[in-house]
């Protein structure tokens, strides 16, 4: 399995410190942390991330609520942010670098990326791994030991969800694979990405459909296998989703719910499959998108993508905005039969 | 001619195909080489073609050649193509729509659809780069018989049919000043379709005789064919093409209607699900649209019977066939609604179809070797009228050669060519002026039923081979005669492929096939 790997440079942390680094003073001033106390070439590069850093879009910014909190005692002198994850070199303020590259041209300033720590001594590597599954799923585990408790975005193919990795850093998040050379990517509150992918040969036998939104809309899939009536066994929606074995026994399709609702800004997605190759019965499979009418969503538009396969079979993104019926519906359902298009299976 | 084209004027004035900002504003239109200049008052603009009142009478100009000035120009990059569809859920539910997705990128336009509810819904598209909107275009689904009561009130620019329109619509479009539907010009067959009786998977029945379905759907017989079981029935929502389509090719031929106390659905996906459930269940239903029941096999008295297929529809070999149609009115519509309906027939469009479920209109050739049944009904009907001499001299002259699935037939005892068929005239013209028959032969090969003398039948079939070869040649304008040969033959009665017992069996045998060798 191919892994890569790719941390930011080093002022990221340090830009992500800066720029939340505001707090009230318990006497109610103002205050704001002192300036950092680095040497001149961290300087440079810290000021960099932060222009960066302003031209992040707001969705794209860390959810508040889980970054860890400041360590440090009011009152007291404030440490430099990240001073508590640089257990490396210890820096040199004499300027050594420049000092030694003006003896020695050939000489290379030790890097010092991927060098950090974590307060258990791991080192602040990003990694993720994809393992295939039964049900052409795949499992990624995502070990980023720095960014405990953060938003971590899922992207595969057009799909994308976000889901918040436990207190250790660690995330193990089962999705099905939407082609057979799968490719994730994973993106974290710093910036920081990480990528794997899986080959998963037995994907082919399978028909997906995916909906995917932003924000607290509730919206599913509902999937009628073979003539199937709502609560009946063959109706496979999120409190009735089967499972990728009895997928790959052909037996019947699974629904997999991805996403965090408890995130400030969710990215939910749901992904319907059925087993086309091993199907042990033909017909159809009635599929229909339901969103239900809320106090946040009525008399709004709810935008939505759908995927599904186009007319040349590969996965296909449709944009949609429904219009959703007004707050004297709130506790109703919009159920769309249209924009999921039904799958008809033919037993081979 | 003139009094159309006024009346289409009025009625494009009046209605929504003029951009609301550009109504009654004064332009000045002069030629981009200099010289010629009109003024008046701007009628419309379809984001190709001003249309201007001018002191000469109206005038249509192509904007490619003229500067517009005055008020009343409409900014040629903020114009949206606006235009709607309305008519059979069973044809805007899936099959309309991924048409328009499919054409809109491939003009590499953004797509986003804005869904009131399944049937009211509207895709907005618009260019990527600068996200201008290109075009807005408006789905309403009902039945065909509203779409085209849409079309006469001008609340829909196209109509989804899944039958042609009646007399009395073509009558009322004509007095709108629309156009006559009737001409071939007005519609076309987006997709192909047939009638299917289904049953559960359950039920033991194989096949029926299209009289004992005819006697069950109106209530005539009770029960199951050699059992006593009861049928029960089911069928779409009152009003609903299908049922009309039932009406016009199954019941009314046989003078019959649609049994009382029928146990009506909302569509046709929910139709089929309900007699898939149902051990005792009958339905007819779109052959697109059969989920998870099981098709029962139609059956001629004679026992001959037409299978439902891609091909056999392709070829309008299958008695009931139901095409589904666009009808457009006779006015310019918006220029991304004339490209719209443009790539409904290339090849990629085909493609679409085809993945939505329904049966395309790619050509296809089908081998003498895949005709076996044919040739055995063939076999089987040889005797003093059809000699053995005549179908060796047909096995003969048809050797190496195959079937192509453009085939033409006739509507109910006239020489007109049906939907299909007049489609399938424009379509072979067009292969042939791509050059796609280049050094081979095109055989033009004439059917009959088999009422009559044998003789006078192949006069017959002949005669009507060499009519639709004479139409398809006086359509290819561009081909060149000297690459392709339009070869005309007939064998009358000699293959028949349906009983001549009824008239849908008849129908079927009267055609004009095509062969390529």
């Amino acid at each position: 399995m191919a892994l890569k790997r790719r941390l930011i440079a080093g002022g990221m942390t340090l830009a992500a410190a800066a720029v939340i680094g505001h707090f009230v003073h318990p006497d109610g001033s103002l205050f704001t942390v002192m300036k950092p106390r680095h040497t001149a070439p961290l300087a440079a590069g810290s000021a960099a991330a932060l222009e960066g850093a302003a031209v992040v879009p707001l969705a794209a910014q860390p959810d508040a609520r889980l970054l860890p909190e400041p360590a440090t005692e009011w009152g007291l002198p404030i440490l430099p942010q990240d001073a508590a994850t640089q257990l490396g070199p210890p820096r040199i303020k004499a300027d050594l670098p420049g000092r030694v590259a003006a003896l020695d041209a050939g000489y290379a300033p030790p890097r010092t990326d991927g060098q950090r720590f974590n307060q258990y001594g791991l080192r602040c590597e990003t990694a993720l791994r994809a393992e295939p599954g039964a049900g052409g799923m795949v499992t990624l585990r995502l070990e980023a030991p720095c960014q405990p408790n953060a938003r971590v975005t899922v992207y595969h193919d057009a799909l994308r969800f976000a889901v918040r990795s436990d207190s250790s850093g660690l995330l193990t998040v089962a999705l099905p694979a939407l082609r057979e050379q799968a490719a994730f990517l994973v993106t974290l509150p710093d910036g920081s990405t990480a990528s794997a992918v899986a080959h998963l040969p037995e994907m082919a036998e399978y028909d997906r459909v995916a909906l995917q939104w932003q924000g607290r809309a509730a919206m599913r899939i509902h999937a009628y296998e073979f003539g199937a009536e709502f609560g009946q066994p063959g109706h496979v929606w999120a409190e009735a989703p089967a499972s990728p074995e009895k997928g790959a026994e052909g037996e019947g399709g699974y629904l997999v719910r991805l996403g965090d609702a408890g995130l400030a800004q969710p990215m939910m997605a749901e992904v319907y499959s059925f087993p086309r190759g091993t199907s042990r019965r033909d017909g159809a499979v009635r599929l229909t998108v339901e969103a239900e009418v809320t106090d946040g969503s009525c008399g709004r538009e709810v935008e939505a993508e759908t995927l599904q396969r186009g007319a040349d079979g590969a996965m296909r993104t449709a944009a949609l905005s429904l219009h959703m019926p007004g707050c004297e519906a709130v506790g109703e359902y919009l159920v769309l039969k249209n924009p999921l298009q039904d799958l008809k299976i033919a037993r081979n | 001619m003139i009094r159309m084209l006024l009346g289409a004027a009025f009625f494009a004035a009046l209605f929504m195909v003029v951009p609301r900002a550009a109504t009654a504003q004064d332009v000045t239109l002069s030629a981009r080489g200099g010289g010629v200049e009109v003024s008046g008052t701007l009628l419309s603009f379809d984001g190709e073609f001003y249309r201007v009142d001018t002191v000469y009478g109206v005038l249509t100009l192509d904007s490619q050649a003229v500067l517009c000035e005055g008020p009343g120009c409409p900014g040629l990059e903020a114009y949206v193509a606006e235009f709607t569809l309305s008519g059979a859920r069973s044809m805007g539910a899936v099959l309309m729509p991924a048409l328009v997705e499919s054409f809109a990128a491939r003009r590499g336009l953004k797509i986003r659809r804005l869904i009131e509810d399944d049937d009211n819904f509207t895709y907005l598209l618009s260019q990527p780069e600068t996200g201008h909107d290109a075009a807005r275009i408006t789905f309403r689904l009902s039945t065909t018989g509203e779409g085209f009561a849409d079309l006469l009130a001008g609340e829909t620019d196209l109509v989804m049919a899944l039958r042609e329109a009646r007399a009395d619509e073509v009558a009322h479009a004509l007095e709108a000043g629309l156009g006559d539907l009737s001409d071939p010009a007005r519609s076309r067959v987006v997709a192909l379709d047939a009638l299917v009786p289904v049953v559960s998977r359950e039920n033991p029945l194989q096949r029926i005789t299209v009289g004992a379905l005819v006697a069950l759907l109106s209530g005539a017989e009770a029960s199951w064919p050699g059992r006593e079981d009861p049928v029960v029935l089911h069928g779409p929502p009152r009003g609903s093409g299908l049922e009309e389509l039932l009406a016009d090719h199954l019941l009314g031929p046989a003078g019959a209607s649609l049994a009382q106390g029928l146990r009506r659905h909302a569509d046709d996906a929910a139709l089929a699900d309900a007699v898939a459930r149902d051990p005792l269940g009958l339905a007819v239903t779109r052959m697109s649209e059969t989920g998870t029941a099981r098709v029962l096999r139609l059956t001629g008295a004679c026992g001959m019977s037409p299978e439902p297929t891609r091909r056999s529809l392709k070829a309008e070999d299958y008695p009931f066939a139901a095409p589904l149609f666009l009808y457009t009115p006779a006015r310019r519509l918006p220029l991304l609604a004339r490209e719209f309906l443009g790539f409904l027939s290339t090849p990629a469009a085909q493609i679409v179809v085809r993945r939505a479920g329904f049966t395309d209109q790619g050509r296809e050739e089908i081998p003498l070797a895949a005709q076996g049944e044919r040739l055995a009904n063939a076999i089987a009907g040889a005797g003093p009228e059809v000699t053995l001499q005549e179908l060796q001299r047909m096995a003969a002259s048809l050797r190496g050669a195959a079937r192509l699935t453009t085939s033409f037939r006739f509507r109910g005892g006239s020489t007109t060519l049906d939907a299909q068929s007049a489609g399938n005239v424009a379509q072979l013209a067009r292969a042939l002026d791509s050059g796609a028959f280049a050094g081979r032969e095109l055989i033009f090969v004439g059917f009959s039923d088999g009422e009559g003398g044998a003789a006078a039948n192949r006069r017959i079939a002949r005669r009507r081979a060499q009519e639709v070869r004479d139409a398809v040649h006086a359509a290819a304008v561009w081909a060149d005669p000297s690459r392709t040969t339009l070869s005309v033959e007939a064998f009358g009665e000699a293959l028949p492929m349906a009983c001549d017992d009824s008239d849908w069996g008849r129908r079927v045998n009267r055609r004009v096939e095509v062969w390529l060798r």
